[in-house]
């Protein structure tokens, strides 16, 4: 009577520890992405796994739901570094982080698109990341739709609007 | 022989090419000294000229749009019966959300709710969200749909089965949250509220625009008017 229990914790923590490996450097580089923090991008993908963990028994898709968690959790950190900011008119999270490798590594600086990256930041929090899904990744449609919590019809709209805001922004 | 120019990269090659060589500057294990700053990266190096709304009081805020969803569920389902369920649905909303939404230091809005009939279709929705997103008055917007207040709302009430009964899920009113983009001067907020009343009440699928203070009872705002 006593095993079966034991079992079943032992299977859901195996699986549970597979999930972790399989999304754990992804999630970390779309949520650096979304903040340009590394610090940040740990934090947010932690708490998300937490989240999970706590619901890993009564989720059928712990992927999409990870997404979630991550996408919520990177738009609260974005919303929380840009109220902070807000009365210095310093409103891009780019200099929030100040230990890691970016744009200011000269060595780097060839293969990043500054420019591109700095202007992608600047987008509304739904635009940016959408892109971020779409072309870092290459999420479909309806699973950026499930990820934003939005309707399919408006990942289109939200994507189209990104691209052009960008080529405007690098004309 | 003359030597054509390199062709310009398209913005979504140009984008993706961005994004995976920002991604792949990234230590995805986390050092010692990240570790030890986990617990509030953003608070270590953000300048603070204005104190920060505290988490407990988003937190707070979650909690509200919970309990007053559920007020909402109530009411809706108790009049399901007719074809007013939506209209009145707006009084459900109007018990709770007059709180929480405030920023303690300011005493100024820093989000409130778009209520959003039950039965409006994706169209009308999609049109709402894209509004908001494109208002450069909000930094944020988030959609809840009726799937997440209802899987929410089940949450916390799992231990009051008759409260549950009460639900009819089709009849779950959903809503954005909107986060005003934080101001570089001073706001007037009735002015601030009534322009977006103007702008958003008479949309399709609208049927309450409610921001903290709205109706009667206590508020969260500092009393020192």
């Amino acid at each position: 009577m006593q095993s079966t229990p034991i079992k079943l914790i032992t299977a859901s923590e195996d699986a549970f520890s597979a999930f972790y490996e399989r999304e754990h450097d992804g999630q970390v580089r779309r949520a650096y992405l979304m903040l340009n923090s590394a610090a940040a991008a740990h934090d947010v993908v932690a708490k998300a796994f937490t989240q999970v963990l706590r619901r890993w028994s009564t989720i059928d898709e712990p992927g999409p739901y990870l997404n979630r968690c991550v996408l919520n959790g990177c738009r609260d950190a974005g919303r929380r570094a840009l109220r902070e900011t807000a009365a210095t008119d310093q409103v891009r999270l780019a200099e929030l982080d100040g230990d890691e490798p970016n744009h200011q590594d000269p060595t780097l600086g060839a293969a990043l698109d500054i420019d591109l990256i700095d202007a992608l930041r600047r987008l509304p929090f739904k635009q940016r990341a959408a892109l971020v899904l779409r072309y870092y990744g290459g999420a479909s449609q309806n699973e950026i739709a499930g990820s934003l919590q939005c309707q399919p019809g408006t990942v289109g709209s939200l994507i189209h609007r990104g691209l052009a805001a960008l080529r405007t922004e690098l004309a | 022989m003359t030597i054509q120019p390199p062709e310009q990269p398209s913005i979504e090659d140009r984008l993706t090419l961005a994004l995976e060589s920002q991604a792949s500057s990234i230590k995805v294990t986390p050092d010692e000294a990240q570790i030890h700053n986990l617990a509030d990266p953003m608070d270590r190096q953000a300048p603070t000229p204005r104190p920060a709304i505290s988490k407990r009081v988003f937190v707070l805020v979650d909690s509200a749009s919970l309990i007053l969803a559920a007020i909402g569920f109530g009411m809706i389902s108790l009049r399901s019966e007719d074809q007013t369920a939506a209209t009145e649905a707006a009084a459900g909303p109007n018990l709770l959300c007059n709180s929480l939404l405030v920023d303690p230091v300011t005493g100024e809005p820093v989000n409130f709710v778009i209520w959003i009939d039950p039965d409006t279709g994706p169209e009308s929705i999609t049109r709402i969200s894209d509004l908001l997103d494109n208002d450069i008055r909000f930094s944020d917007s988030r959609y809840i749909s009726q799937e997440e207040v209802l899987r929410e709302f089940r949450e916390y009430y799992a231990d009051q089965p008759t409260v549950l009964e009460l639900v009819n899920p089709e009849e779950v009113p959903t809503y954005f949250q909107v986060t005003f983009r934080p101001a570089q001067d001073p706001v007037d907020p009735e002015a601030r509220a009534a322009q977006i009343e103007a702008d958003f009440a008479a949309l399709e699928g609208v049927f309450k625009i409610q921001f903290p203070g709205d109706g009667s009872g206590e508020s969260d705002e500092p009393d020192d008017s």
